[in-house]
Order: structure tokens, then sequence, then C-alpha cells
């Protein structure tokens, strides 16, 4: 169950951000707007012949009370996860299932043609779907 | 298969809803510049742009421009074309070549000379969206065609790089 | 490591030496074997450590038996020869072989020290039991030896122990007592009795004392370490399986953690003697996720007992210290994980991983506080935060330690984060204890600060290199201290993260820093940080979050009183739609009151404040000077709040030379026009493209792109144009709200010339909002019309020789012209112009201008009047002072009356036809034609006296007879042709038409005569029957012609070819002579056709003979036509009838 969703563009600016818990929204902006250093260092970095070629990138940081993961499709388009760190039950192979979920939408949502690449999504139906992955209701 | 000739038909009656929409829009069709192209090839490009999410969903990711290019000719070709391009040549410096020997638009109008000159209707959707493809996966071109005999045809990417 | 160390440890090795801990003290010097830590003292004296040379590592017990004197003789270079070199060490479970080095120590024999080999801390006890022995007598091993070899190897197996080896010494003197060898060696017999499977056990060295270099010596050596090691490593994998045993039963009630624990380290211990500090890393990262796993079961499931012992309250934060250390008895929590952090550190160090220990630092301290939180462990506030200060410290200080470039290159990624959450907890424990900048410390806090403090502990620095509790411990009692370690803390972590490339979290630190800069006061540098980061923002498309700084940068500027900043910051507030209104609302009122009290003009850049939707310029074409230039704009506020602006411009810049930016093509800009140009989005003109070959044929097709032309993005900032010349809006004040904005703006087009639209411009007060430049350009070009002078003539054309009008029309185009100046008119020859109604006509007039209004015309009627016998084309030239060159206007004056003139004969009787043709469109009036000739002549009128009127295109012909006088004979003709005429429109008097004309050549001279006769016998000519044309010419002109050239003629017969054909002569040469009377020409001619035909033309011409001799001046014959009344043919109109051939005996 994620707390929080980024989905960011090409030009790391963020294109859609869902959270469970509107009052921390903010304090989330900050922190997925410093891992987007971490997502770059993963792939542009200078072992990035040697790095798996997974699109789910892992951890990227942990604070003291969430994690945040990240994933980079080949079309540049970054998926960040925020979890809260209480929550250990929570396994890799969920947030990288969840990650798919994500994809999986945001492939759908591109080929909406009322959506123009590279605007912000404001899709009603979008945003449920990706509350419902968040909240493990899928 | 059913579903692929629908989509042949369709891009057919695309060709030639662009084709006289254009002649409505422009009274004089200069016959030395040759016919304009570009609504078509926008066409293409924002269907490429959008489809290919979908497309390489599943993917690892890619290594390189070679390795995307080499995604463009196998993978790509064969779900939109079911087949895969025949000859890739590149100069390893943003020139790509891509030979499909039987372009699945042009096998069915010809495989003479006949309607040669009417041939570059049907290619330059799949010009836009080869454009459109790679546009999305970062790598900003031009994308051309040249058809000699039918039904083979040449694509040309050139990467644009800054 | 320095003498302190050794001094520590001895006292460390005092208090732990305890029935647990092995404290062996070997002969040599005191040898402390404390585990995890082996120090050993050579022979020199040196301290070798745990990160010392080769020479470290297992030191492994050895039990001598046997005879010990032999062995005492070798003891020393035993010991110094073991762990010189590695032995390989096989693993179990598929692990890969690792080489080892292995000491040892040797103690004497002893049963009661034997334990059983069952026993699974084999570590702990003499591992390996070698018997020495000396004897090489086969006799006395018999009896003597044998026994005890038999005894002692009986002790070992009762106890299991299987690692044993016997060791027969051999010293030679070099003499042989014996020459012969014995058949067997005692060695052999040893081996027989006690080792028959197991050769290797048994070994013999020579001369050992001697010298250390021989094979011999060698080969014990390696014997021995071989031994050893496997008894080694089967200490180890008992040691193994005993740990996982005892994991497994880690849910068994009664089990304690802290007991495993100690075995868990052993092994571990083992592991990094035998140098294999990964593994040992491996085996403290097991207890780790072990203690882990305990911690978050008991949460969810029953907790265990042990657990509890955890879970008393904190009473000490000691700081984490990565040097060696011991586990206190009953450790906290706090006090466990550090010990096992710093074990992991340890070995990360000895492995060369600094950046694992500092990437593990982090996830480690948010583990404890997870589990400090999850166990409901109380702790004095603060404490905690202080223990985590001290801790990142540590870690922080120990990474700088190593500074190979490659080294730090790999840590500061992971120390970066480190100093940042420094220096968030220092920044806690400054709220917490009032150290922040602006607050004093209560004396509760100063208490807070006490107990902190104390319970932080010593761990005293060098004042060169303090630790982190001192820093610690000054920064809690000085403001100044704690400011210093905070803003160094933050510029280190900002440094760092720089460093590796993570400049949106450096700009995050900084966003805090900032925050601490205002508490301090240091508005400047807070300002500086915020702004860096709100580019950074904004730039990233974060547009929230920028929004926020924004709001922070706003309340710097309004801390720093500086005003035009914070009314530029409020604007961007404001008008951010991220914002809450209440927000917006309450930057916008602040925003307003400071805009009233501006004193200079400020520049705003409209950035998303303002947008622009559209720009259409209503004139239609070019704009006439001094008329309105109209604009009409809409545009889009974000402010929250409706506002007055003062004025609302659009900027007009003269058109440069060059035009390099793109022009629209309409009057209009759009939204779409507007927009900056996505570039990944763009469309690209495409083509198709037929190559044809040399022969027509198409060789190939293909799609092409039409690149159009590269735009870089311009990155120059904007520059403000002069808004001298600018197109305003009308209704002023003009209320702007929020949301969509009609405007209309207009200027007066004063000056001629071509302009584009600038930029656009909304003043609120002193505050001016400027947009960017607006491309593509709108054009827009002023000019302005001159005066013009034109002649127009009526429909009608221009009749000569009657006054007409024309008119004279002045336009007075943009601009008015000086009433005084003077316009001249000139006419050609023949043409008499006047413009004033009064006054005669001349060849050339002038007028004055006159008042005109602007864009007037006035009219002036001009008569001319063009003589009637001056050619037909005529000329006015204009001359205006405005116009350097005169205007020439080419007029065509038609003569009302044409005439034409026409000599009609009858044998010697001459007539003169004039045909007057009417040219007017009106009708003309004509009376009293005359032919005048001259004296000597006379003409009679054979006409009808009357008033005529001829119409346009009509034709009046007039007859008079020529009488001709023989006196005058061979001279001209001066005719003259006059009639009165009057055009029935005009009122004017009757004029004068002349027609001047000229008769030459007139009298008859020859009179032809041609008849037709059948041929003989025939009555009636038939057709294509020769018949006679009898052609008779007859000179009457003789009395006037005297000249004897013009004497001879030549006739032709000119036949039609369908109707005659001339059969013989068709033409011929006759002259006359005075007296002679030429004779009849006879021509045959055959008729082609029936019915009346005419007959066929005979011209005659003169014939002039060829002239000269044979030489250069010869000439050819020639002829020369006559006149049209020189000759008369008397038979022109004759008809001849011809009848059709008939056949004999013909039929219908």
């Amino acid at each position: 169950m994620a707390v929080c969703v980024a989905i960011i563009g090409k030009d790391n600016s963020p294109k859609f951000l869902s959270s469970l818990n509107p009052d921390e929204e903010l304090c989330f902006q900050y922190k997925i707007l410093s891992s987007l250093d971490i997502v770059e260092e993963k792939i542009h970095g200078v072992n990035r012949a040697t790095d798996n070629r997974e699109l789910f990138l892992g951890l990227l940081y942990a604070l003291e009370t969430h994690k945040i993961y990240g994933y980079v499709t080949n079309t540049k388009m970054k998926f960040i996860i925020v979890v809260d760190s209480s929550n250990i039950a929570l396994r890799d192979n969920e947030i990288r299932s969840m990650f798919r979920k994500i994809h999986s939408e945001y492939a759908d949502i591109i080929c909406n043609p009322f959506y123009i690449p590279g605007e912000p999504i404001t899709f009603k139906s979008f945003a449920n779907n990706i509350k419902n992955i968040m909240t493990g209701t899928v | 298969m059913c579903d692929q000739s629908v989509f042949e038909i369709f891009h057919s009656e695309l060709v030639n809803y662009v084709i006289q929409n254009n002649e409505t829009q422009l009274k004089n069709t200069s016959k030395t510049h040759g016919e304009d192209l570009s609504n078509l090839e926008y066409i293409g490009f924002s269907t490429g742009f959008r489809i290919i999410e979908r497309l390489t969903r599943e993917l690892p990711r890619f290594r390189d421009e070679l390795d995307t290019m080499k995604f463009i000719c196998t993978d790509f070709w064969s779900a939109i074309y079911m087949k895969q391009i025949d000859n890739l040549r590149t100069n390893h410096q943003g020139i790509y070549v891509l030979q499909d020997n039987c372009f699945r638009y042009l096998s069915k109008l010809s495989n003479t000379k006949q309607y040669l000159d009417l041939s570059p209707r049907y290619v330059t959707f799949t010009c836009g969206l080869l454009r459109g493809s790679l546009a999305n996966l970062g790598i900003r071109s031009i994308v051309t065609a040249e058809v000699q005999t039918m039904p083979s045809c040449k694509f040309h990417i050139q990467v644009q790089r800054n | 490591m320095g003498t302190f160390i050794l001094d520590t440890l001895f006292e460390v090795c005092l208090q732990l030496v305890s029935e647990e801990q092995l404290a062996l003290v070997s002969k040599k010097g005191p040898i402390f074997c404390i585990p995890p830590i082996v120090i050993g003292l050579t022979f020199g004296g040196t301290i070798v450590g745990i990160d010392g040379a080769f020479i470290c590592g297992v030191i492994g017990m050895i039990v001598g038996a046997g005879e010990l004197e032999v062995f005492t003789a070798i003891e020393d270079s035993l010991l110094q020869f073991l762990p010189k070199d590695s032995a390989e060490w096989k693993r179990s479970l598929g692990r890969p072989v690792r080489s080892v080095h292995i000491g040892a120590n040797f103690t004497p024999f002893s049963s009661a020290g034997l334990p059983k080999g069952t026993q699974w801390d084999l570590i702990r006890q003499p591992l390996f039991h070698i018997y020495w022995t000396e004897c090489n007598d086969v006799d006395v091993y018999k009896s003597t030896l044998k026994e005890d070899i038999e005894l002692w190897l009986k002790e070992l197996t009762s106890k299991d122990i299987q690692d044993w080896l016997i060791v027969v010494v051999e010293n030679y003197d070099g003499k042989r007592s014996n020459k012969l060898l014995p058949r067997t060696t005692v060695l052999d017999k040893i081996r027989a009795d006690f080792a028959p499977k197991q050769g290797d056990r048994c070994i013999s060295v020579i001369n050992p004392g001697k010298s250390d270099t021989t094979d011999s010596w060698k080969g014990l050596v390696n014997r021995i370490r071989h031994l050893l090691l496997v008894a080694y490593a089967k200490a180890v994998s008992r040691l193994e399986d005993h740990v996982r045993q005892q994991r497994e039963r880690r849910n068994d009630s009664g089990w304690k953690f802290m007991d495993y624990f100690h075995l868990q380290e052993e092994l571990a211990q083992v592991l990094e003697m035998l140098g294999l500090y990964d593994e040992a890393l491996v085996q403290y990262d097991e207890l780790d996720a072990l203690f882990s796993q305990f911690v978050v079961n008991g949460v969810t499931c029953e907790s265990v007992a042990w657990l509890h012992d955890f879970q008393a309250p904190l009473e000490r934060w000691h700081a984490l210290k990565l040097r060696p250390s011991h586990l206190p008895k009953n450790p906290s929590i706090l006090e466990l994980r550090v010990y096992l952090y710093a074990k992991q550190a340890h070995m990360l160090l000895l492995i060369d991983k600094v950046w694992q220990m500092a990437s593990r630092c982090l996830p480690f301290l948010h583990t404890c506080t997870r589990e400090l939180s999850i166990l409901d462990i109380t702790s004095p506030p603060g404490a905690l935060e202080c223990w985590l200060f001290l801790a990142s410290m540590e870690v922080l200080q120990t990474c700088d330690k190593y500074n190979h470039a490659d080294e730090v290159e790999a840590y500061s990624k992971h120390t970066a984060p480190l100093w940042a959450y420094a220096s968030q907890k220092l920044k806690a424990l400054g709220e917490l204890c009032g150290l922040l900048p602006g607050s004093s410390p209560t004396s509760e806090q100063l208490h807070v600060v006490v107990g902190l403090s104390a319970g932080m502990g010593d761990n005293p620095g060098t004042p060169i290199a303090p630790s982190p509790t001192d820093k610690l411990k000054e920064a809690l009692c000085s403001q100044d201290a704690f400011n210093k370690l905070y803003l160094e803390l933050a510029e280190l972590a900002m440094g760092t993260y720089k460093h590796t490339g993570r400049v949106r979290s450096a700009r995050l630190v900084g966003k805090e820093v900032a925050a601490f800069y205002m508490l301090l006061g240091e508005t400047q540098k807070a300002a500086a940080f915020l702004c860096d980061a709100s580019r950074l923002f904004r730039q990233d498309g974060w547009h929230e979050v920028a929004a926020q700084t924004e709001r922070e940068l706003a309340n710097c500027y309004k801390q720093a009183k500086d005003w035009r900043k914070f009314i530029r910051c409020c604007a961007h507030v404001s008008s951010s739609i991220d914002l809450d209104t209440l927000i917006r609302w309450t930057y916008f009122d602040e925003m307003r009151k400071q805009i009233d009290k501006l004193d200079k003009s400020l520049v705003v850049p409209f950035c998303d404040i303002i947008k622009i939707t559209s720009v259409t310029v209503k004139n239609r074409g070019t704009i006439m000077q001094d008329s309105d230039i109209e604009l009409e704009c809409t545009v889009e506020s974000n402010f929250p709040r409706e506002i007055l602006c003062s004025r609302v411009l659009v900027s007009l810049e003269n058109e440069p030379a060059k035009r390099t930016d793109k022009y629209c093509k309409d009057r209009c800009l759009t939204e779409k026009d507007l927009r900056p140009p996505d570039g990944l989005l763009k469309r690209l003109k495409i083509q198709s493209h037929l190559d044809y070959k040399q022969d027509k044929q198409l060789s190939s097709v293909s799609v092409i792109c039409k690149l159009g032309e590269l735009k870089r993005k311009d990155s120059s900032p904007p520059v403000y144009s002069d808004f001298g010349k600018c197109v305003e809006a009308v209704k002023l004040p003009f209320l702007l709200t929020p949301g969509m904005n009609f405007m209309r703006l207009t200027t007066k087009a004063s000056q001629t010339g071509k302009y584009h639209l600038g930029q656009m411009a909304i003043h609120i007060g002193q505050m001016q909002l400027v947009s960017l430049p607006l491309i593509p350009r709108l054009s827009i070009e002023v000019e302005d019309e001159g005066p013009s002078l034109r002649l127009y003539k009526n429909a009608a054309p221009l009749l000569a020789g009657i006054e007409q009008t024309m008119n004279v029309i002045l336009t007075v185009g943009s601009y008015p012209i000086d009433s005084t100046l003077r316009i001249r008119l000139n006419a050609s020859r023949g043409l008499a112009i006047q413009i004033h109604q009064d006054a005669p006509l001349t060849n050339s007039c002038e007028f004055e201008v006159g008042h005109q209004e602007v864009f007037s015309s006035t009219s002036r009627r001009l008569r001319v009047l063009a003589d009637m016998m001056s050619k037909e084309e005529h000329q006015v030239t204009i001359i205006c002072p405005w116009n350097p060159k005169p205007i020439v206007v080419g007029l065509s004056f038609t003569p009302p009356l044409t005439s034409t003139w026409k000599l009609y004969t009858v044998m010697q009787r001459k007539f003169v036809q004039i045909c007057v043709k009417g040219q007017c469109q009106t009708d003309v009036i004509v009376e009293n034609s005359n032919l005048i000739v001259g004296s000597d002549r006379e003409v009679v009128s054979r006409n009808n006296e009357h008033i005529g009127i001829i119409q346009n295109g009509l034709t009046y012909t007039y007859l008079w007879e020529l009488t001709i006088n023989p006196k005058s004979k061979g001279s001209t003709v001066n005719a003259e042709f006059n009639i009165t005429y009057r055009i029935k429109k005009f009122v004017m008097e009757p004029k004068l038409y002349q027609y001047f004309f000229d008769i030459v050549d007139y009298e008859t001279l020859y009179i032809l005569d041609a008849a037709l006769e059948p041929a003989k016998g025939n009555e009636f000519c038939r057709v294509g029957f020769l018949c006679h044309l009898n052609l008779t010419i007859r000179n009457v002109g003789d009395k006037f012609e005297r000249d004897p050239k013009t004497k001879s003629i030549m006739y032709e017969v000119l036949a039609e070819q369908s109707v005659w054909a001339v059969c013989g002569r068709t033409a011929g040469v006759i002259s006359f002579d005075a007296a002679l009377e030429p004779q009849p020409i006879v021509l045959d001619i055959m008729p082609l056709t029936s019915g009346y035909l005419s007959l066929p033309r005979i011209r005659i011409s003169k014939y002039i003979p060829a002239e000269g001799n044979s030489g250069k001046n010869e000439t050819h014959p020639r002829l020369e036509p006559f006149s049209s009344g020189q000759v008369y043919n008397a038979s022109k109109g004759k008809q001849v009838h011809v009848i059709v051939t008939t056949n004999d005996g013909c039929s219908l």
C-alpha cells in the first residue's frame, strides 16, 4: 500500500501526483523532487552498462518514516512510489507489481486522444485507478 | 488476421481523406513541388508517439540508440506489419536505413512500376509512425522514405543530435 | 597505532581475563590472546595488530607431547615460520577456497586439558597434538617409545581427537655412526604401527636446528601448517553447525538472544582472525537481521521474553565509536546496535569498502529510530537526536580520514545525505533547547541541555580534532557555536550534493539553510538560496513547490524591507494557481500596498502573471497617416482579484532592415501562435518527390522533408523596448479582472514608415508588467498620400478645330499643401489651352492651388482648342511644384470631318469626286461645298446645293468636272475643297473645313479598246474554242506628251486563270511613232466557262528600253506604270456571251 504516487515526465516536471493524505502532499513533493537526482544517476550513471536493464530501479532512498521507490520506462517517464517505512509487510515484488500496474494505466492514458503528451494528467478515471492501485484494492 | 486487413483498408481511406482534404483547402497544387503530405505524416507521428508506450511496456531498458533501432526493426515492425525489417544499415553516426522488401501497404498496390508515383502517399503514415515512436523514446529524428521498385521500401532515419 | 592502544588493551585485557576468555602467557613475552583482537609481540618487540601484515592470523593451540626437549630446541623457529606462508583452506558447502595464515602457540600436553572431540568450542581448545621424538633406534623404539606413543594416542582417541602428528627428529652430526642405513627406520615403524592408513600423520625432520632452509624443515612446517589447518577447519565447521543449531532453536522458550549473539560473534571473530573479513561481516549482518526480525515480530506476534530486557528506558546515549570496543553487560538496544554497527564498519573498512560503511549508516540510524519507537522505549527529549547526531558525525569523521580521490567519489553519494541528516538533527535539538537564533534558552531548556550532556558521556578528542561529543556539547551550550556548527554541516551537505551532481537535493538543503538565515536576520544570503531553489523548481516545472518557495522568498524580502523585490515576488505568488486562494489574496493585498509606496518604476516581466491570448490589428491594409491604428487584445490575468491599471500599451518598433523574426501572415495573433513551439511534438513539412530518368520515366519516388529554418532558443535576456511609440488603451484606468480581459488600443499614426508590434506593457501604479516580444511579428505600415493632379476628358473624343473642355482634378492626399502653390500647364504647338473661364486661349496657363482640405479634390475646367491643320497628337505638360518631374499628358484630337478625293475619267473628260466622312459622334451639319482649282482651270459643280447632315461614319460625296485646258496641259492641279460645318451639339459659328490635294498626271494619254471575236466561222464564242481578242490602243495624249522615251508601251493581258486561257502571247510592246497608227493587236484566247464573261483585264505600262552599251552602265528594260487618269479602258465593263460547247449529237 503506497502513500503517494508520482508520474514525472521526460523533462522532470510532474505530470501527476496523488497522495492518500493531501496534507502531506507538499512534503512528499519535496522528497520526490530530490529523489529525481538519484533516478538520473541510475539511468545516466557511470556504471550504467553493468546495471541490470530492468525498468524497476529499486529503493531510491529511505527517509525516517518513508521509503521511495523508482521506475523508469523506456520512454523516459519516471514513476515514483512512496511507501510508509512501518509497512514492513510490503515486499519488493509487490512494489514491482504496483509499478507495472501504474505503467499499464499510463500506457492506456497516453492512447487517449484527449490527452496531449507533455501536459499534466487530469483524468478522473485515471486518478481513481491510481488510488486503487495505491490502496491495493485492484 | 482479419483485424489486420481492417487496418489496411482504414489506412487507404485515411490516405484518401487526407489527400482530398488537401485538395479542397489548397486549390492549386503545384505538380512540380510534389504533394503536401504533412498532415498524413503528423497523424502517423501522433499514433507512433502514443502506441510506443504500450509496445515497450514489457521490455527491458534499451541500452543505447542502436538497441532501440534493433527493437524497431524486430518487435515493433512485427507487431504492426507482421514481419521484421529485412535489412538495417547504419553509419553509426545517426543515419539508419531500414529496408522492407515487401512493405505491407505497397504489396497490395502493385509489384511493377504501376502506381509508383502514388506510392509516397502510402508510406508517409509509416514515416510519421517511426518518427513519433522514436520521439517518445527520446530520439529526435527526421524520417523519410524512398520507393524504387514496389513493394520494397526504404525508410531513412536521420537522428538529430544537437 | 600508538602506545595508548596497547595501554587501553592491556587494561581491557586485565578486565576481561576470566574463565571464558583465554589469556595465554607464553615464554617470550606477554602474548594476549583475547578474541577478537590478537596482539602478538614478535621478537623485535614491535606490536603487530589487527591490521598488520601477514603475520597475523589465527593462532591455534598446539599441544606438544613426547620428548619436549626436542621440541623446545626448535620451538622458536617453528613459531616464527608457521605463519609466514598461507595455506589453502578448502571450504565446505561449496564456498570458494580461501588462503589463510595460521600461527600457533604451543603448550605441553596434559590429560586434564584435553577437551572432548565432539565439543563445539574446539576453537578455544587445544586443536592439534604433536608427539616429538628423537629416537632413531628401532630397538629403543620397540622398547619404550612405542608404548609411550600408544598411551598418548589412546588418550587422544578416547577423547575422540583425530588431529595429531608424530615427528621424528633426526640430528646428524655429519658423521654417521652407523654406515649402514637400517632397513626400517623408526619412522616407518611408527607409521606402520599407528598410522597405517594416514601416512602423513608421521613425519621426520633432519637437522632442524641447524638450518631452516632445508627441504626437510620446510616439509615439516608445511605439514604442521596443513594439518593444523585441517584441525582448525574442522573446528570452524563444528562451530558453524553449532551456531546454526542454536539459531534454529531461537523460537524456543528460554533462548536468549545475547547468548546466541556471543556465539555467532565468536564465529565472526574466528573468521576475522583468518582474515576472512567479508565472511565475518556476513555473520554480523545475520545477527543484525535476526535482531531486527525479532523486534518487528515483537510488535505483531507475541514478543519474546528477552526482548523486554531491551525495553528499558534510555539512559545513556553515548556516541558511536568506530574503534574497537566491547559490549557492556546487559546492553541497551542502542548499545547493542552501536556495537554491531561498529563491528560491521570495522569489517568494511578492512575490506576497503568505506563507501559501504557510509551507505549503511543512514539506514542503520533509521532502523534504530524505528525500533526504539516500536519497542516503546522512552527516552528524555532530545536524547535520541543527540545520539543520532553523534553517530552520523562519527561516521562522517571516519570517512574523512580516507581521502583517496576514488574513495571520496564512492562515498560522497552517501555522506551527503548524512551531512544533511546531521544538520537536521542539530536543528531539532536547537529548537528543543532554545538555541535557534532569535530565541534564548529558558531555565527549563538549560536543564535539558545539562541532562543531554550528561547522558552523552565523555568522548574527548584533541583540541585540533575535537570529537563529535565535544562539538555537540559546545554547540548545546553556546548559540554561536550552535549556529556555526549548523551552518557548517549544512554547507558541507550542499557542497557534497553539488559535487555528486545531486543539484536538487542541494537546493532543498539550501532552502532549509535559507530559513535559518532568516532567523539570523541575514536576509541576503537567505534570499540567494531561495532564489536558486525557486529557479530550479520552475525550470523543472514543479510549480507548486516553486510557489511555496517564492512565498518564503517574499517573506524574506519583506523582512529585508527590499520592497521592490518583494513586490515582484508577491506578484508571482499571488498569480500562482497552485496556492491556496486565501494565501494569494494576502500577498496580493500586500503587493498593492507596496505598489502605492513605490517611487520609481519597477519592471516585472509577465511570466505566468498575465498571458496574452490574442492580438489583432483591426486596420486593413496600409494605414493612412493621421488616421488611427487600432488593436484589439485579449489577455488572461492570473491575479486573484481585480486591479486597476493606469496604462495599457503595446509598443511600436521600427521594422529593422533584416527581418530575422518570424512574421505573421494574418492580422491576428492567436493563442496558438503565441505559444512557444513544443520541440517534441513539432509538425514537419513533408512532401512527395518524384525522380525522373532522362527518358521521362519514373526511376524512384520518395517522401522528403522540407526543413524549415533552424530556430535556436533565444536565451538572451529580454530587452525592454522603448515605449515612446505605442498604441494605448483608451478607456483608462483599465480594470484588469481575473480571467479573460478584452481591451482596445488605439493611437494616431503620426509618422509614416513600417512598424511592427513590440511588447505589451500593463502599468499598475509604478509597477510595469512587461511581456516578451510578440513573436510572430505583426507589421503595420503607415503611409501618407501626396497630392495628385489629373487631366480628364469627357467621354467623347476630342475634336480638333473646336473648343473643348477638359477637367483638371487636383486631389490633396493625407497632408495639406500650401494654398499659394501654382500649377502650370503647357500646351504643345497647335494646341491652345486656358484654365480661366474668360481669358483667351494661350499656349500655357497656370493657376493657384487655393485652399483645400485633406483628402479632397477639386475640379477645374480647362478649355482646349486644337488647330485643325496641325497634327492629331498633342501634349499638355503639367508642372506641379511637389513633383520634380513634369507630368506629360498626351491628347489626341480628331478632326470632325475627313475627306478623300478620286479622279474619274471618261474618254478625255475628267471628274473629281470628294468623299467627306463624319468623325464626330454627333452630327455635323455641312453646307456650301466648294472645289477651288487654280485660276487656269475650271470646275463645274455636279452637286445639289443643300445642307447635309453627316452622321458619325457616314460619307457624303461631291462631284465636279474638271475642264481640260489645252494650254495648261501637263501641269499639276492644286485643288482645295472646302465646306462649312457646324457641330450639331455645340453652339458655334460655322467653321470652314478645308481639304487640299493635288491632281497630277490626270490627262488621258491612251485609250484602250478590246473586243472579243469568235473564231472564224463561229457565230458565238464557245467554251473551249479559241477566240480572238482584238486590242486597240490609241495614243491620244500625243499632243501632250513630247517625251520620245515614253513612246513605247507594254501591254499585258491579265486574264483570270479559271475563266480565260490565253494562248500565245500575253504581253507585248508597241511603240508609237508620230505618224503611224498602231496596229490592232490580236491575241488568241479561249474561254473556259460559259455565260456572260467580263473581258480579260489589260494593263499597259511605260516601256523603257534597255540603255547603254554592254558595259557598266547597262540597265535592264523596265516598266513604269501609268497614273490612273492617264489610261482609259473603253471596254471596261464589257461582257461577252460565251455559250456552252455542244457536242455533235447532243442530248440532254
